[in-house]
């Protein structure tokens, strides 16, 4: 080819993109915007739960239905299907369209479902917070709103998984299989879950107790985790404009994950009068499905690692790495919920809520975050406003990370300890609880600083204030 | 290899480890068979019949909207797991009256009856699985019911004396508030306000009688005690 050619070869592929990226604009951006909207009330609803968790009494009377049981269960629903559900929706539409190179053509559909999503969720949230919850965690919301929730899901991704499964394009990357998995898991989990969990008669209340663990794990393993790694696959190459690294450990990680990601999740059940081969066998898959993940990192960090120059200045490529950070932590922690040792001793001290907070913060969050720095300004044309508040999101957000992170383990390690002392009354034992929900009040603390500074950032850009500039954004200090 | 067969690996992985682990176990599960008394060691050979009493369905819901569980636990883990059964009055009674230590881990019977085994996500508040039999322990030496005990426990923990600091939350959504004329009903909380009495509503007097079937009390075989 000469080099004319080339470069119109170029330039139909880029402009191409540009326009599957106006077919999906509207509906990303409303995706991600309302995502950040709740995840900022989700924070709130952690800060008012953790407050509660040493002064009980806090917003009580102006507030009666903030008790605290069930303010715990709404943070947690608005974390995972308010915030990550619609941010990871929004990855899905985007990366979707772009790797089987076929524009949506129903976005004005999908913008309504999106409010419809939102207004529906609103009373769902509401039902738990009146006591009208169904009590199992994040099978919650009651039985019509699920439904409603269950069919605006259907119609936000049928359209796209039908172009991952017919798209000549979508075949060759690594990415579209991990989303097209993602995004077909979810329903049935879902599905299965709530019918076992809810719907049939006679079963024992332990089994239905081990599905709803084993739901709460499929979502992450089978949902959020797939879906993460095909937009931190497709975004990393193209924000340091490298190539992606090592195509056999990434596929390895693939199939790791869709064998083992079903079969783990009931490790939780440990020590309680389930078959005893359900946990031990669950542990096994868990162990390796930790090789899964630290795969997907490597592949991710790999990639990055190629441009240093890129990896430091550019915002998407910085949140991406942190992103893929995240999801090896987070293979840290599901050992720590898997080895008979440490599951044991953390089992009922904590560990299992940090791993929520980490799967929505930092595994979607940060992931979400990098994604669409580098999405964002495509969808729209202009370009983000200001690094300032670039750095704030990552420094604040790294800031919470840690705080989770460090100080939470620690401190739910040494309540763990203390819970192991059976001469001491519980009254004492149930002291050294407050500095671990301390640490959540400081961890949401930053995460909320962090998440405003994000939240008016997209504003900006939602609302057409961004820059009109060929540059992209770079981080790069001015000499 | 195309989406579409991946597609299908994975749906026929999942079939697998679905039928394996989920279907067959919670239907084997669902007709679990009850322990057997053993002549030998207990003196007779029938089927134990877990005992229990109350409104345990309709109160384990009432526990479960309001999120008891993400404070307390309700399973005692074998010893390998946890130091629960040591614990004087979590997994039975150190000292009962009549029998001696009673303490034993859970066994699934000991939740037949609820919808769910409600195991619990963190341990803020004690273990509830024996609570019962702490309460019948706490009122000894006081004229309050088992069940007025447990109200004023949901209705202000931070009341109790010594329990200033208690983090177990106020329920105000579970009595109701009405004005003070004529005889007062006989489970009106004991409160000196002149103008209002508190009287547990229906959602209260389930979750009472749900946690005060929570005991672990009679005489299971010997095999599993
Ligand atoms: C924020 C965590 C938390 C939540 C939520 C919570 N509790 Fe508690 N609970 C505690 C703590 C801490 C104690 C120990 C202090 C005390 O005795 O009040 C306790 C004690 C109790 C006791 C006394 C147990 C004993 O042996 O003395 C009962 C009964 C009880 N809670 C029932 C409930 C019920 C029912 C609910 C749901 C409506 C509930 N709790 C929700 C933290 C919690």
């Amino acid at each position: 080819m000469s080099e004319t050619e080339i470069n119109s070869a170029e330039r139909s592929h880029a402009i191409k993109l540009t326009y599957l990226d106006k077919s999906v604009q509207a509906p990303v951006m409303f995706l991600w915007m309302s995502s950040i909207v709740w995840l900022i009330g989700g924070i709130l609803l952690g800060l008012v739960y953790s407050i509660k968790l040493y002064s009980p009494d806090f917003l009580t009377s102006s507030f009666p239905a903030l008790v605290t049981g069930r303010v715990f269960t709404a943070h947690i629903n608005v974390l995972v299907y308010g915030f990550a559900l619609q941010a990871l929706l929004g990855v899905a539409l985007w990366v979707g369209v772009r790797l089987s190179q076929a524009k949506l053509t129903q976005s004005g559909m999908v913008v309504f479902a999106t409010l419809l999503w939102n207004l529906v969720l609103t009373g769902g949230i509401k039902a738990i917070l009146e006591g009208n919850g169904k009590g199992v965690l994040l099978l919650d919301i009651p039985q019509g709103y699920s439904v409603a929730l269950l069919a605006l899901y259907i119609v936000f991704v049928f359209g796209i998984i039908v172009r991952l499964l017919s798209s000549k394009a979508a075949q060759g990357s690594i990415a579209s299989h991990f989303l097209a998995y993602g995004l077909i898991a979810f329903p049935w989990i879902a599905i299965i879950a709530y019918n076992l969990v809810f719907s049939i008669p006679g079963a024992h209340p332990l089994m239905t107790t081990a599905v709803a663990e084993w739901f709460q794990s499929a979502l992450i393993y089978m949902f959020i985790v797939p879906v993460v790694a095909a937009g931190l696959l497709y975004v990393a190459p193209r924000s340091v404009q490298g190539v992606a690294s090592n195509n056999l450990l990434i596929k390895l990680s693939f199939y790791g994950l869709i064998i083992l990601a079903p079969c783990s999740g009931f490790e939780q059940l440990l020590g309680s009068p389930v078959p005893y081969f359900l946990p031990a066998l669950s542990a096994a898959c868990g162990v390796l499905l930790i090789a899964a993940l630290v795969g997907i990192f490597f592949e991710v960090f790999g990639t990055l690692s190629q441009s240093a120059k890129e990896l430091a200045n550019r915002p998407s490529a910085r949140f991406l790495w942190l992103g893929a950070v995240s999801v090896l932590v987070l293979a840290g922690l599901k050992l720590m919920q898997t080895l008979p040792l440490t599951a044991d001793l953390f089992q009922f001290s904590g560990l299992d809520y940090f791993v929520w907070v980490w799967v929505a913060l930092a595994v979607v969050g940060m992931s979400v975050a990098g994604i669409s720095y580098f999405a964002v300004p495509r969808l729209t044309g202009r370009e983000w406003v200001s690094k300032r508040v670039v750095r704030s999101h990552f420094w604040t957000g790294a800031y919470a990370l840690g705080t989770f992170l460090m100080l939470g383990l620690l401190m739910a390690y040494f309540y763990a300890i203390a819970q192991q002392n059976w001469e001491v009354k519980w009254t004492v034992v149930n002291q050294q609880f407050t500095p671990v929900a301390m640490v959540i009040t400081t961890g949401w603390f930053f995460g909320l600083l962090s998440t405003v500074a994000y939240a008016l950032h997209l504003f900006i850009m939602w609302v057409r204030l961004g820059r009109l500039d060929e540059e992209g954004l770079s981080l790069e200090q001015a000499h | 290899m195309k989406v579409s067969t991946n597609i299908i690996i994975s749906a026929l992985v999942f079939l697998v480890v679905f039928a394996a682990m989920i279907a067959i176990p919670y239907k084997s599960m669902s007709s679990a068979a009850l322990p057997n008394f053993d002549e030998d060691a207990d003196e007779r050979s029938d089927v134990y019949n877990p005992l229990r009493s109350g409104r345990i369905t309709d109160g384990a819901l009432v526990y479960e909207a309001n999120g008891c569980a993400t404070c307390h636990t309700q399973v005692i883990r074998p010893t390998n797991a946890g130091a629960d059964m040591w614990r004087s009055d979590w997994a039975g009674l150190v000292n009962d009256e009549d029998r001696g230590d009673t303490r034993r881990e859970t066994h699934s019977f000991d939740y037949l009856g609820q919808e769910r085994a409600n195991i619990g996500f963190m341990r803020v508040g004690p273990d509830l699985s024996n609570v019962a039999l702490r309460v019948i322990d706490y009122i000894k030496d006081t004229d309050l019911t088992p069940e007025m005990y447990l109200y004023l426990q949901l209705y202000n923990a931070r009341a109790k004396v010594g329990a200033e600091e208690s983090n177990c939350p106020t329920n105000p959504y579970l009595f109701d508030k009405v004005k003070r004329y004529g005889a007062v009903p006989q489970n009106a909380l004991p409160i000196e306000d002149e103008e209002f009495i508190f009287v547990p509503n229906e959602k209260a007097q389930a979750l009472v009688s749900y946690l005060l079937s929570l005991k672990k009390d009679d005489v299971a075989p010997a095999a599993v005690q």
